[in-house]
């Protein structure tokens, strides 16, 4: 599980090219939107885009993606319950 | 007063590498915007404005190219994020969001992206009273040429019409 | 030539193409019938996108454009845009200028890869249909979003203000793209049925194509008697919008008409379908008319949204609401969301008078537009 959190957070920082932020210094409990890491609605979008490309989950509902999306490390559980690849 | 600024890159790209640490912590999207909007927040940026009445200070960008750099790396990406930059009035959004500025807009397309027409409207909405101050912009950044910027802070109207590029680089030329 | 310079500033002619077809006939229809014309697409049908249920102007009508301007048959913005200012050209007198308001041009040249093409460039495109129109007066090119038509209204009617031109054609147009489609589609903003504009069940926008184009003089007609603009200076596509900017722009076109909200019979508002849009639209319209909120609806269920050309389509359709003393009703609503004002009109209503109407337009960027029409 560490192993992917680490990982996600790698392509969290590229898929919203985050500028200022490194991918090790995003604590995987911080929230990903609103406070914390900050991320807005249309980088909600570019995490569902690579979920897809990546793991072969596909999110139709936003409520599904809010929930899985309040930090890296509710991102890893959702993951590694749903991932095809 | 009237404030003017011209900036100019050597390229038709625009880095945000010297501007970037000017807007890390009061901008933080402005790594990921495309070209035109880093453009237009930088040339805004240069004319050191401290905005009154801001519901009453109008934004009219002018331009040749507009959103194509944008629209060449959205057909490139499918990138959601790229998407909302591939209209040429994201940067007057960009421009708007981060001076708090709720005037009226205006985003012209001309053939010579010389910022005549957005003088001559931002003029017009000091006359009529639509704004109590503007800014006139041209700008390009997806072009074959080198991105260029020119932005003019109105409280006054010049009562000039021409070129908005060739009246900054008069204007902000150092005395 | 001179006209009286105390005269207001009238739409005097409308001319439209869209999904309904060729013409204002379709349109009158369809607003009487509360009829939608979006449909499954077979330009994309089988592609990855959310939906290909869009407002697409029919293959027959395509057809006819390029067989009347073989010269331009691989030119579709130049030909539908081209298409509804001619129309209206022999109606123009005087100094005749052109504003154009598009958002994406010739969009599909650039998804081919024809990096040469001249329509790519919305100044440019803008340009040769004045040069093929024999407009020689002012010519602009306005592309802010989904105002654009609005905004391209308002600085035709400037122009005139100004002195700058007798008569002014304002002409909106808009393509159905890949480009278009793969954008909403990865905003996840399309609905796959087909948009449902203030309903509670409403999930998403339908992509639209069209022309549209009125004519601009003083004299007789529908007046455009107010404008106004503003941006929300808030979040760029904008869950936090509050209303209160779109609010603005309302007001400043109500004060420059010198009409009070409790004069306005209707409001055509910009509805797209999506859940954020609508909601801030219910409260704008609260925030103008407090609970007096006049009979409003939205046509995005008829033709889509047709961005670049909707204010000015939308504007044609007031124009024939006026005409025919009808309010609109809103096609593809099956039930209003809890929040909306009880005036939102489902069905179309006959034997109405409507003195004074408002068009609202909201679009990316925070940008808002209003128009205030008088009769």
């Amino acid at each position: 599980m560490q192993a992917l959190i680490e990982e996600l957070k790698r392509k969290i920082v590229a898929a919203v090219n985050l500028q200022e932020v490194k991918p090790e210094e995003i604590k995987e409990d911080e929230p990903l939107f609103g406070a914390g890491l900050g991320l807005d609605s249309i980088d909600a979008l570019e995490l569902v885009v690579m979920l897809e490309r990546d793991y072969g989950i596909v999110i139709q509902e936003q409520t599904v993606a809010r929930a899985a999306f309040t930090s890296v490390r509710s991102l890893a559980s959702f993951v590694s319950e749903k991932r095809k690849k | 007063m009237n404030r003017a600024a011209h900036i100019q890159f050597p390229t038709a790209e625009v880095p945000d590498g010297a501007w970037a640490a000017r807007f890390s912590t009061s901008c933080p999207r402005f790594g990921r915007m495309d070209g035109l909007s880093r453009l237009a927040l930088m040339a805004v940026e240069s004319l050191g404005v401290e905005f009154e009445n801001r519901d009453e200070v109008g934004v009219c960008l002018e331009t040749r190219y507009g959103s194509l750099g944008a629209d060449r790396q959205f057909l490139r990406t499918l990138s959601p994020s790229v998407f909302s930059y591939t209209l040429p009035s994201t940067a007057v959004g960009e421009i708007c969001i981060r001076h708090k500025l709720r005037g009226p807009v205006l985003c012209l397309l001309t053939e010579s992206g010389d910022g005549r027409q957005a003088l001559e409207h931002g003029q017009a909405w000091l006359m009529s009273g639509e704004a109590t101050s503007c800014l006139c912009l041209c700008a390009d950044a997806s072009g074959d040429h080198p991105a260029e910027a020119a932005a003019l802070y109105l409280r006054e109207s010049v009562k000039v019409i021409g070129s908005l590029r060739e009246l900054c680089i008069t204007l902000a030329r150092p005395v | 030539m001179t006209t009286p310079a105390d005269k207001p500033v009238a739409i005097t002619g409308c001319a439209a193409i869209t999904a309904c077809g060729d013409g204002l006939a379709p349109l009158e229809r369809a607003l009487a019938d509360n009829a939608s014309a979006l449909r499954p697409c077979a330009r994309f049908t089988g592609s990855p996108y959310q939906t290909n249920v869009v407002g697409a102007v029919p293959d027959e009508a395509w057809a006819t454009l390029r067989e009347g301007d073989p010269g331009h048959a691989g030119a579709p913005a130049f030909l539908l845009a081209n298409h509804v200012i001619r129309r209206l050209r022999p109606r123009a007198t005087g100094r005749v200028g052109l504003v154009l308001s598009t958002t994406k041009a010739d969009i599909v040249a650039l998804e081919r890869g024809d990096t040469g093409n001249r329509h790519i460039l919305p100044g440019q495109l803008a340009a040769d249909l004045a040069a093929a129109n024999d407009i020689t007066g002012p010519v602009r090119c306005v592309s802010v979003a989904c105002v654009s038509g609005l905004l391209a209204i308002q600085t035709g009617a400037e122009l005139i203000r100004r002195g700058e031109a007798d008569s002014v054609i304002v002409a909106g147009v808009d393509l159905l793209s890949h480009f278009v489609v793969a954008g909403f589609s990865a905003l996840k903003s399309l609905d796959p049925e087909g948009c449902r504009p203030f309903d509670k069940d409403r999930i998403g926008l339908s992509v639209g194509e069209g022309a549209g184009a009125i004519l601009l003089a003083r004299g007789a007609g529908m007046t455009v008697a107010g404008w106004g603009s503003s941006n929300d200076a808030n979040h760029l596509t904008g869950p936090s919008r509050d209303g209160s900017g779109l609010a603005l722009a309302m007001q400043r076109a109500l004060r420059r008409a010198g009409v009070a909200p409790g004069d306005v019979d209707y409001v055509h508002a910009h509805g797209t379908g999506t859940l954020y849009n609508d909601s801030m639209e219910a409260l704008a319209l609260r925030w103008v008319f407090g609970d007096r909120v006049p009979a409003f609806s939205s046509s995005k269920g008829l033709f889509g949204h047709t961005l670049g050309a909707a204010g000015v389509l939308e504007t044609v359709l007031c124009v024939i609401a006026a005409n025919d003393g009808l309010v609109p009703g809103t096609p593809r609503l099956r039930v209003p969301a809890d929040d909306m004002p009880a005036t939102l009109q489902i069905e179309s209503r006959h034997g109405a008078k409507l003195r004074t109407i408002m068009k609202i337009n909201a679009g990316f960027g925070g940008t808002n537009a209003a128009l205030a029409l008088r009769i």
